[in-house]
């Protein structure tokens, strides 16, 4: 029983370090190598971009809608009950843009962006190209991870603006139809309580998350060992570690903007 | 007067250059031993064929010669630079654009097209303008008869053919010292020849040391200066191709000459079979 928790607990601090290596090479080629002269790979960039950014749009926007009529259905009767139906355009801005919506967006990517990179890798790894591309002199880091690493970051944020509009929308109709708050009021409300500080932070968080989200699927991927098993188990351990680091690094971040950034205290 | 001739021979090679040492190379997968005790010299331009039976280590040997699997014990000087726990990633680098590697899959990219996969090393490795690369990119696919088929997807063209990229790749910088992991297995009996011509006037024009793995002994006596023969991750027999042929060692005769009978056990012992068979069977299970 012991031996066994204590093997437990060797491979997971194995796995730690491992990614601590990855992580520590990514941030070397991102923010390092190209003042060496290192050429950052920017049409690489750009197609991954496209890739797990572009094409989630649809999906993003379809979630955060739904969600955003969600909350409208659920405040209403007691925004009703106090008799200040229009607080639900507050209470929507402000949800969305300061958690929802990063939050949501980055759950949904690691799906979307998340498990399509491990797999790719994963495959790469089993037909021996990782290998390839190492003994010809490429680092797949710099080749393969920091591209995607890097779109990933920059494409969240982009997609999480979206999906905040997509939300705010999605309360609007819902507010219209439930509690007859006109646009031009709940378009006004939301105006006021959006705030640039609100909007910085959320920002900076899903950069992070779409590091987080990218640089674990590689993890996973270039773990991957024996076929397309493989690739299939790590594909799935990719996705389910994203989801969990996610939501535990929402959880600091927000106790952070509590903390520091947070005004009606 | 044969005397003679072996000890020029020797002296000969006691002056060429030694590219790649290997010393008491060992590897173990998860208990097994798969490579023991290797020592192995490979001399500068010549073209050595390794032998051996499926699953007996050459792959693993190759992988280990080229450090991808860093051995459990051992030693591996690459023009005199110990590879074994090197640690500098530029140094290694450095040595590894020395060397070309087919593998046994072909590992191309296959989210490059055939021109690209050819024209990666070369682009990343030099400056040379992009119409000089497409120059140098149809040269290598001519090479290996495959000029028409750049712009094909790998997953378009057929297994042999992926194989033949994959050597036009591995000889697009023209490296020092060529890996061929199984050139020509999946080929037909005329490509096998061809490239089997490739792989001598690289060496012989270009001076390109070679190190061919093959199953195919026809190949390996067209090709070779020397032969070495694995088994079971040990080298059992090694010498020019003549002396293969003529060994008297009952393990290479059985493998030179395909014979289903000898000391290699492929048909495993039926004793051990039916003894494997009925583990774990009770008696009385049986009717
Ligand atoms: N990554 C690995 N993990 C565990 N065992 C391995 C690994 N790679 C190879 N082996 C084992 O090592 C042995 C030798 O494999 P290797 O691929 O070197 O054979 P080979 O001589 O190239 O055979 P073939 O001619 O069929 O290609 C096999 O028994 C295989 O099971
Ligand atoms: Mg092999």
């Amino acid at each position: 029983m012991i031996r066994t928790l204590g093997k437990a607990a060797i491979g997971f601090l194995k796995e730690l370090s491992n990614f601590f290596y990855l992580t520590r090479d990514i941030l070397y080629w991102i923010f390092i190598a190209p003042l060496k002269g290192k050429r950052i790979r920017t049409e690489s960039i750009a197609y991954q971009i496209v890739r797990v950014g572009v094409r989630a749009i649809p999906i993003i926007c379809l979630v955060l809608f739904l969600v955003g009529m969600i909350l409208a259905v659920a405040m209403s009767p007691l925004l009703v009950r106090f008799g200040v139906p229009s607080l639900i355009a507050n209470i929507i801005a402000v949800s969305v843009t300061r958690e929802i919506g990063a939050l949501l967006t980055a759950l949904v990517m690691s799906g979307f962006a998340g498990a399509s990179i491990a797999a790719e890798i994963g495959t790469m790894n089993v037909s021996e190209e990782l290998m390839a591309l190492e003994t010809s002199a490429l680092n797949p880091v710099y080749f393969l991870v920091v591209p995607r690493v890097l779109a990933t970051a920059i494409a969240l944020p982009c997609l999480v603006i979206i999906s905040d509009v997509a939300g705010i929308v999605g309360g609007l109709i819902t507010s219209r139809l439930l509690l007859d708050v006109s646009p031009s009021l709940y378009m006004q409300l939301t105006y006021e309580s959006i705030e640039i500080r609100v909007l910085v932070y959320s920002t900076i968080k899903s950069v992070i998350f779409g590091m987080i989200i990218a640089s674990l699927a590689c993890y996973h991927g270039i773990k991957v060992r024996g076929g397309a098993e493989g690739v299939g188990k790590e594909t799935t351990s990719s996705v389910v570690y994203s989801m969990i680091f996610i939501i535990l690094a929402n959880l600091v971040f927000s106790m952070f903007y509590n903390m520091y950034l947070e005004v009606y205290k | 007067m044969e005397e003679q001739k072996n000890q020029q021979n020797q002296k000969e090679e006691q002056k060429r250059e030694v590219v790649i040492s290997a010393k008491n190379l060992s590897k173990i997968f998860s208990g097994r031993t798969v490579l023991k005790d290797i020592n192995l010299d490979i001399y500068k331009g010549e073209r050595l064929i390794i032998i051996g039976g499926s699953g007996c280590g050459k792959s693993t040997l190759l992988r280990c010669l080229i450090n991808v699997y860093q051995p459990d014990c051992g030693s591996l000087k690459f023009f005199g630079t110990e590879l074994v726990g090197l640690k500098d990633e530029k140094k290694m680098d450095e040595v590894r654009k020395r060397f070309g590697i087919l593998f046994q899959n072909g590992a191309l990219y296959n989210s490059l097209t055939v021109g690209e996969n050819v024209a990666l090393p070369i682009r990343e490795h030099s400056n040379l303008a992009k119409s000089v690369i497409d120059i140098m990119v149809k040269v290598k696919l001519e090479l290996v008869g495959l000029r028409d088929f750049g712009h094909l997807m790998p997953s378009q063209i057929s297994g042999g053919m992926q194989k033949r990229v994959a050597l036009a790749r591995a000889i697009a910088l023209d490296p020092e010292v060529l890996f061929y992991d199984e050139p020509t297995s999946g080929l037909d009996p005329i490509m096998t020849a061809v490239i089997d011509e490739l792989i001598v006037e690289l060496n012989k024009k270009m001076n390109m040391t070679s190190v061919v793995i093959t199953h195919d002994m026809a190949s390996a006596y067209r090709i070779a200066h020397r032969i070495v023969m694995l088994y079971k991750g040990e080298v059992i027999a090694q010498g020019t191709p003549e002396e293969i042929k003529n060994s008297q060692d009952k393990f290479v005769q059985q493998f030179t000459q395909g014979l289903a009978d000898g000391p290699i056990p492929l048909r495993v012992s039926s004793k051990d079979f039916y003894e494997d068979l009925l583990e774990g069977v009770r008696p009385n299970e049986i009717r």
